[in-house]
């Protein structure tokens, strides 16, 4: 296997675990209340911002500490957007819901560019430009930190939902919300906390993304974007999709970019996306269900 | 005379579940003809089918003598067919005659409303007695007027055929009278009407004919007095006791009051679903509230456990709950298996059976579950299963075992017969009389009369919201007036 | 509404527009007469985008694709040397057609799943603005362009953009008022009783995507016949979102709403200039604010107190209900 082609594949599944991790978010929300959060790119890019632009450069944070302190933040952060977000407009229509999100997107890239100008902040992250040698390809060396990252977030999570009494719970609030209050859970308290895991999560993956873009007020759009793909691909409301469609999606972009053209990879990514939205809305895994209540 | 409607073979499948099997249907020309059968027989499904929102999985339906099968319902509408809707579905953001308008206005590309549209709008305004109201919000109709409301929408279609689904849905006495009169006069005007009813008086006094469906086939058909004679139509209704005699309850003696209900009403806007019950249930006792569709039964249970706004007094164990959120019940002491199971279909068995110990410590949780798969040894066989692919009657036992994870004073059943086949509603109920008899008092809702009399100690009758009967439930099982309450026959 | 409210209403607004195009040059700098013109033809896309998504209800991310395009094919055709009027018929017409086949399969989708096809749309088409670059130039987008031969010429615009906005205002409060209108209104409140009622539902929803596809190709050509060069970024479809923000704040429904979230997006932002980023911080949290409790958003504000005055000043018995959803 040629060198380029691993160089290309690894690349692609690196940026595909950041989509993933993004496209969890929405598969989360979606899950839990029925809304897709439009918000999700920006919240990501809240993260990045936050852990870069305040915690590395104005506060000089260990590497690291950075990250705590920023999920610390994306936590509260979670909280206020289940509070002064999301309730306000839970039993309204699905539009209501997207305008809210849309709403939020605008104050988050706004406030970003207040807060720290324009121009888009570097980050040389915990392993700064070193690259390291994969089946005899050079490649950066936060490409396989993001995907060890990924591997272990997923089997924290997947313990968390098996193992634990609160991950249960949150499984019982996304399929049946009544159902879980008839059992003792307070799901209002449960929602809010599944904002604040998909905006830990979304942090996570603001702050793996740093080194590989600049963190610009910009960046959160463009990951929202893939992350909606990687979401419709594997099917909305899947955990499982949502990954693998990731995964794949950033595979693919990084092998189009390169053999096809540059060019045209995103008209054809995206007219694949339509496509499927027409055809098959429901994706790989998703069961065929055009919209909930 | 010509038959407007006909059916034929008419079926309807969703996935593995046959909503209409073989349905015949003739409906003639300017006469009233009633589809009655007891809650899930298909009713609605047949509508939905004829008024071609959906396509049959199988057979004919004709209308005006042409084949009406894959037409959209526009077109449809277009060749008379009038429906109106179960839930009122009515336009929130127009006036009573803006909404007459858009009916009469349903084609072409006027630039205005026309004085001639207006007119006639206002007419039917007048004849369905709507017409001070012309300038209404839709939003801020009562119950009353929406139904009539969705009687002028369907009216100024100018139809030949008529759908109306439960046009009486909610309605108190007096607009139930006024509704009659109107449907009369509609079929004075030659017009002919297709009906489904709850209230059994309403489609007694209105009915030319009637249809009985009962799990998606046609049970019987004839007149009114023909259908009220009917053995089988009583037997659908009050359900059978099965063959295989359940256990009748254990001696109960204990009179205290464990869930004392007094004056419960829930209002729906401005419907009123149950009006001022008083019910009680002593520590140990199966109590059963039965009663025909729309009587109030589950709504009254969801008001209990706090899915419904109510007022009035619920008293339990000393506290009031009326006063508790939903999610404080189990702790209290009282549990539900909600109507249709409820189940968390992606989460196995055995999870399911954890969330229904949500909060307790893992060692009292081990062994509750153990009690519990002793109760229910089908259950350990299916243990690592997802929810969502077991049988119905494994469902059923599955919500119960879920319910009792809490070790409730009082379990709560919303209809555990419903979908469930004959032998499997006997199994269920034999483990009723099993729970109950290790001590948990149980407060069951449910539609097979029979059944439920049978393994009850007491029970009470609803008609419209209000107890019509109550007692002991060997006398009420021989007690003719709980027949009549569910077959509409005046006492 | 009556002929007669209609009437006076489609007066107010010529006389509206009469009235700015004579005063504003005399009463305003030059520079923000640049701003009017341009907030001018943002509400042009407003009150298409209204119509799809305030009246019909359907959640259509496509404005900045159907700008783009009217735009782009203008341009295009005149670098062929059309005249202007023939390129923008034949830029309209073209775009018109393009939202009717947007609508056939937008037929199957609803809420968040027609919301993420169309933004997927609006991406392809900026997308291809781009790369298409012999026919659109490319990043560089298009100059020259010829059109009313008024390019830059903000004051001599100011007359024809209000003409345009005017009459597209008041082709959709004459539309509101219609058989037509009552429609869309029914088929947004309960589109399985409006079929029920013998309305035909796809029809309609196609016809509510090429309205709003035909008003933004309006705007685009007014647009390249204000500046005379276009450039691809103006059509990128991140600006869709910003249509939604002007429609949502205005009012989503109201005829007065669009017009007036164009001109607090665009215009108000201009003399608050000192305000920059932190406006629309605001603005984004008013969209939210606006959602969740007014939905009537400033208009409905607007027209409320409106209502209270009229009722000080001639108190009269509160019997009729205003229905929502008229301007």
């Amino acid at each position: 296997m040629s060198a380029t082609l691993i160089q290309l594949v690894l690349a692609g599944l690196a940026m595909g675990a950041v989509y993933a991790l993004v496209a969890l978010g929405y598969t989360l929300i979606w899950n839990a209340v029925g809304i897709v959060n439009f918000a999700q790119g920006d919240v990501v890019m809240l993260g990045a911002y936050f852990a870069v632009g305040w915690c590395v450069d104005t506060w000089h944070l260990p590497i690291g500490i950075d990250l705590l302190v920023m999920l610390a933040f994306m936590a509260v952060f979670g909280w206020a957007f289940a509070t002064f977000v999301y309730r306000p407009v839970r039993n309204a229509s699905q539009l209501s819901a997207i305008v809210a999100t849309l709403g939020l997107g605008m104050v988050l890239e706004n406030t970003v560019v207040l807060i720290w100008g324009p121009q888009s902040l570097g980050f040389a992250g915990p392993l700064g430009n070193a690259t390291v040698a994969v089946f005899g390809a050079r490649i950066y060396a936060q490409y396989p930190l993001i995907l060890v990252v990924l591997l272990l977030l997923m089997c924290a999570q997947e313990g968390m939902f098996r193992f634990t009494s609160i991950g249960r719970a949150m499984r019982a609030t996304a399929q049946d919300a009544e159902a879980a209050r008839l059992m003792g859970i307070k799901t209002q308290n449960i929602t809010t906390l599944i904002f604040i895991y998909a905006s830990v999560l979304a942090g996570i993956a603001g702050w793996l993304l740093a080194p590989v873009f600049y963190v610009s007020a910009d960046m959160g759009v463009r990951v929202s974007l893939e992350a909606f793909a990687a979401c419709i691909l594997g099917g909305f409301g899947s955990i499982p999709g949502a990954l693998i469609g990731g995964l794949l999606l950033g595979v693919i972009e990084s092998l189009g970019g390169f053999y096809i053209s540059s060019e045209y990879i995103d008209v054809i990514a995206f007219g694949v996306l339509f496509v499927t939205l027409v055809v098959r809305p429901e994706g790989i895994f998703g069961e065929p269900q055009m919209e909930r209540p | 005379m010509t038959d407007i409607l006909r059916t034929q073979g008419l079926t309807r499948a969703f996935g593995g579940l046959v909503a209409l099997r073989d349905v015949d249907l003739a409906v003639s020309e300017g006469t009233i003809h009633a589809v009655i059968g007891p809650n899930g027989s298909g009713k609605t499904t047949l509508f939905n089918v004829i008024s071609g929102i959906y396509p049959p999985t199988a057979g004919k339906v004709e209308f005006l003598g042409r084949d009406a099968v894959g037409r959209r319902p526009e077109a449809l509408a277009d060749m008379g067919l009038g429906r109106t809707f179960q839930s009122s579905r009515l336009f929130m953001s127009m006036s009573v005659l803006e909404t007459v308008l858009v009916v009469l206005h349903r084609r072409g590309f006027a630039l205005t409303i026309s004085a001639a549209a207006r007119r006639r709008a206002l007419e039917i305004l007048d004849f369905v007695g709507l017409r001070d109201l012309a300038d209404t919000a839709c939003a801020s109709l009562p119950q009353g007027q929406r139904r009539l409301l969705e009687i002028a929408k369907v009216l100024a279609l100018d139809p030949k055929l008529v759908l109306l689904d439960e046009p009486h849905g909610g309605l108190n006495h007096a607009e139930t009278a006024r509704l009659i009169d109107t449907i009369r006069d509609m079929r004075r005007q030659g017009l002919t009407i297709l009906l489904i009813e709850h209230e059994m008086d309403v489609v007694m006094q209105l009915a030319d004919e009637i249809t009985v469906l009962n799990f998606g086939e046609r049970l019987a058909h004839g007149t009114p007095a023909e259908i009220q004679g009917n053995e089988a139509v009583v037997e659908a209704y009050l359900g059978s006791a099965g063959e295989t005699a359940v256990a009748p309850p254990h001696a109960q003696t204990d009179t205290s009051r464990l869930l004392d209900v007094r004056g419960l009403s829930v209002r729906f806007g401005d419907i009123e679903a149950v009006r001022g019950i008083d019910l009680h249930v002593a520590p140990g006792e199966i109590v059963s509230v039965l009663g025909n569709n729309g009587a109030g039964k589950s709504t009254t249970l969801k008001a209990i456990s706090r899915l419904l706004p109510a007022s009035g007094e619920v008293m339990f164990n000393g506290a009031d709950l009326l006063h508790q959120r939903t999610e404080k019940l189990v702790g209290l002491g009282v549990a539900l298996v909600p109507e249709r199971r409820r189940l968390f279909g992606g989460m196995s068995v055995l999870d399911n059976l954890r969330v229904g110990a949500y909060g307790r410590p893992p060692a009292e949780v081990q062994e509750v579950m153990a009690e519990v798969l002793d109760l229910f040894p089908s259950l350990k066989r299916l243990a690592g299963l997802l929810a969502a692919s077991l049988s119905g009657g494994e469902q059923q036992m599955l919500a119960i075992g879920r319910a009792l994870m809490s070790r409730p004073r009082l379990l709560m059943l919303d209809e555990p017969s419903l979908g469930l086949a004959p032998m499997l509603v006997d199994q269920v109920f034999a483990k009723l009389a099993d729970i109950n008899a290790r001590g948990t008092a149980v407060l069951l809702v449910e539609q097979n009369a029979r059944m439920a009399l049978a393994v009850s100690h007491r029970a009470y009758v609803l008609a419209s919201g209000r107890v019509v009967a109550e007692g002991d439930a060997k006398t009420l099982a021989a007690d003719e007036s709980v027949k009549n309450a569910y077959l509409g026959i005046a006492a | 509404m009556d002929s007669e409210r209609l009437g006076w209403k489609l007066a107010a607004i010529a006389g509206l527009a009469v009235v700015m195009a004579l005063g504003l040059p005399r009463l305003i700098d030059p520079y923000y007469v640049h701003v009017v013109d341009v907030t001018l033809i943002n509400v042009v896309i407003a009150i298409g985008l209204n119509l799809v998504l305030g009246f019909g209800g359907q959640i259509s991310f496509a404005q900045s694709a159907f700008f783009g395009i009217g735009a782009y094919t203008f341009g295009a055709l005149q670098a062929h040397g059309w005249p202007a009027i023939a390129a923008a018929s034949v830029a309209v017409v073209l775009t018109a057609c393009i939202g009717a086949l947007l609508g056939w399969p937008a037929l199957r989708l609803r809420g968040h799943y027609l919301a993420l096809a169309t933004i997927a749309f609006s991406l392809i088409m900026g997308e291809l603005m781009v790369d298409l670059d012999m026919i659109t130039g490319g990043a560089n987008g298009m100059m020259n362009i010829q059109g009313l031969g008024l390019a830059r010429d903000d004051i001599a615009m100011l007359p024809i953009l209000l003409a345009v906005a005017a009459v597209g205002i008041g082709a959709s409060v004459v539309f509101a008022s219609s058989p037509a209108g009552l429609r869309v209104r029914a088929f947004r409140d309960n589109a399985i009783a409006a079929q029920a009622a013998g309305v035909n539902i796809r029809a309609l929803k196609i016809g509510l995507f090429v309205a709003s596809a035909v008003y933004a190709s309006v705007a685009g050509v007014c647009y390249c016949c204000l500046l005379g060069y276009i450039s691809p970024d103006v059509f990128a479809w991140q600006t869709t979102f910003a249509y939604f923000a002007m429609v949502v704040v205005g009012g989503l429904g109201s005829n007065l709403g669009a017009p007036l979230g164009a001109m607090l997006y665009t215009l108000v932002p201009e003399w608050l200039r000192f305000l920059q980023e932190a406006y629309f911080v605001i603005f984004g949290t008013v969209v939210i604010i606006v959602i969740a409790v007014m939905p009537g958003g400033m208009a409905g504000l607007v027209t409320g107190l409106f209502d209270r005055l009229c009722r000080a000043l001639r108190p009269r018995p509160v019997a009729k209900a205003t229905p929502e959803g008229t301007p």
